[in-house]
């Protein structure tokens, strides 16, 4: 392609570009490589000049590219042709980092190859990846805002299973001390109640623990019906003084959902206690967690609570952080849930419960 | 403790407690009755407790509610409250509501039967107490009104004679009424008598 850049007017306009411009032959060959493209790659225009095109490419890429090309030449099937799409490139140095590559086939005569613009994403990547820790942080203080509240609360909780734990062990020694034949079965069916109550203890625990760590990510399918239930056993116990009756209401075969389990745990906590503070003072109260499998990929959850209700329209103020509509509420709690939902890819929606109270609802789907 | 004293109410939401509080106090000779709420407890009008077992926090009414109406109830059984955070006004308030003492979940076996067991003893103090006036009301009411006027008299320091003048009768008829009313209240002495009255005039 001798006449490629002999124009001095493109030849200025391809100089400047910021982003990398490249043009490679039918056989993969680079014939022109811009001075944004040294920059990007590390490498001199001599030195690319010629070269093939996987010089620039990490594994697997390098070694599939030749295959990809005479594939598509063969069967006009484009994978990136006409595309653009968010691919890797390698520098001289041997960094590999992330690129927006776009490209596009010419034919002008005797002309023809393709024409690739690269746009180096290095710094958006790491923008991206910097806001998405910012954003995993403040969702993780949240839960320990959260945990700060229901722990004083669990942690007297945990005195239940200790004293019934305590009460088997002295009744154990009572019984071995003052009687010569003790049964066996007696016995032992003491020390098994005993195991179970230290169990009971250890996965109190174990939720409070769970609830609070930081960086475990759990992202997968899970059962949505239990994360419902660990949410309601953290919160339960700060509403036992209460008239309010807790119930789960959940359809038929409903399939595990893809989640981060934590965080979909703690919009259950969030909505849950909402849905509890909202009814203080109220008697009969009722809060009820609906699980709905739909016949698309969805599973729906509603959080219905027979409260006093929205006090305004205002939706979106609902969601917006540092609004409460409780005396003393921090805001927090329904923004925080909206945003993990956002970043399931669904949101939080809130409708009037018939004849009293709200219902928050979300969707979770079956698939990444 | 008396050995009448022996049936003991547990009131606790909490199916494992109330299971290992029987399994317990069974274990030391004990009747038991259970109860899964303060509702369910003040229902059972009919339950013969000798002490019990009352857990603070509790779905419905809660253990301290339940304590206050109980005794307002004209209920006299003592209560021991049981509570995963026996603070300072947490106590002050239990006793307030008619606690006779309070413990702290999770407590030592012996911790809880040294409670049940001053409960008891003052239990039976009290129903020794009351048994004591019962039977000097009964005993007082056997007296005619001549004789309760002078016993009444004497136990306000009137000597013989005063009582006599007082009365407008003779002292020999004043010491008649006055052997009568020792042996009708089977006393020996003066001071018998005095005691005999307070114990009647608290009642």
């Amino acid at each position: 392609m001798p006449d490629l850049g002999q124009s001095s007017a493109l030849d200025a306009i391809v100089s400047t570009m910021v982003d990398g411009l490249i043009v490679i032959d039918r056989n993969g060959r680079i014939k022109l490589f811009n001075p944004a493209c040294q920059t990007i790659f590390g490498y001199e225009a001599s030195e690319a000049l010629g070269q093939p095109v996987e010089l620039l490419m990490p594994e697997p890429y390098r070694s599939e590219h030749s295959g990809y090309l005479h594939h598509y030449q063969r069967t006009g099937d484009a994978q990136i042709i006409g595309i653009g799409r968010e691919v890797e490139g390698r520098r001289k140095s041997g960094e590999v980092f992330p690129m927006h590559l776009s490209v596009g086939e010419f034919q002008d005569g005797d002309l023809d190859g393709y024409v690739g613009v690269i746009h180096d994403l290095t710094e958006e990547v790491e923008q991206r990846e910097r806001l998405n820790d910012l954003r995993e942080s403040h969702i993780h203080m949240s839960r320990l805002a959260s945990m700060n509240q229901l722990g004083t609360v669990i942690a007297h909780e945990l005195n239940q299973p200790l004293t019934a734990l305590t009460n088997y062990l002295s009744a154990g020694t009572t019984v071995v001390q003052s009687q010569t034949d003790v049964p066996k079965e007696k016995l032992i069916q003491l020390m098994e109640r005993a195991t179970e109550q230290a169990r009971r203890a250890a996965d109190m625990l174990s939720r409070m623990r769970g609830f609070v760590e930081q960086g475990k990510t759990c992202k997968g399918l899970h059962d949505i019906e239990a994360l419902a239930k660990d949410a309601l056993a953290l919160v339960k116990p700060s509403f036992r003084n209460t008239p309010i009756s807790f119930e789960m209401d959940v359809s038929d075969d409903v399939p595990e959902v893809y989640c981060d389990c934590i965080q979909i745990q703690q919009v259950f906590v969030n909505l849950i206690r909402n849905g509890c503070e909202a009814m203080d003072g109220l008697d009969p109260a009722r809060l009820t967690i609906m699980i709905e499998a739909t016949q698309s990929d969805l599973v729906k959850v509603h959080v219905a609570d027979t409260g006093k209700g929205l006090m305004s329209d205002d939706v979106e103020a609902l969601f917006t952080p540092f609004m409460s509509e409780k005396p003393d509420g921090m805001g927090v709690g329904l923004s925080i849930s909206n945003s993990i939902l956002q970043a399931h890819g669904t949101q939080l929606s809130v409708r009037e419960n018939l004849p009293r109270g709200t219902v928050f609802s979300f969707a979770l789907s079956t698939k990444e | 403790m008396s050995a009448g004293l022996r049936t003991i109410a547990i009131v606790d939401d909490d199916e494992a407690v109330r299971d290992s509080l029987s399994v317990l106090l069974d274990a030391h000779g004990f009747n038991i009755q259970v109860f899964v709420s303060g509702d369910a407890f003040l229902e059972a009008q009919a339950s013969q407790s000798d002490c019990v077992l009352m857990d603070v926090r509790m779905p419905g009414r809660d253990g301290l509610t339940t304590l206050k109406d109980f005794r307002a109830g004209g209920r006299s059984v003592p209560v021991i409250v049981m509570s995963g955070h026996a603070d300072v006004s947490m106590a002050v308030t239990a006793l307030k509501s008619g606690a006779i003492d309070f413990v702290e979940k999770p407590f030592e076996a012996s911790e809880l039967l040294a409670a049940i067991g001053r409960a008891l003893t003052e239990r039976t103090a009290y129903l020794d107490a009351q048994n004591a006036r019962l039977e000097a009301e009964r005993n007082f009411a056997r007296l005619t009104p001549r004789e309760k006027e002078i016993a009444t008299l004497l136990v306000a320091g009137e000597p013989n004679k005063g009582v006599a003048r007082s009365l407008n009768i003779s002292v020999r008829t004043v010491e008649t009424h006055r052997a009568n009313i020792l042996s009708k209240l089977d006393i020996r002495s003066l001071s018998d008598l005095v005691r005999l009255m307070m114990e009647v005039a608290s009642s």
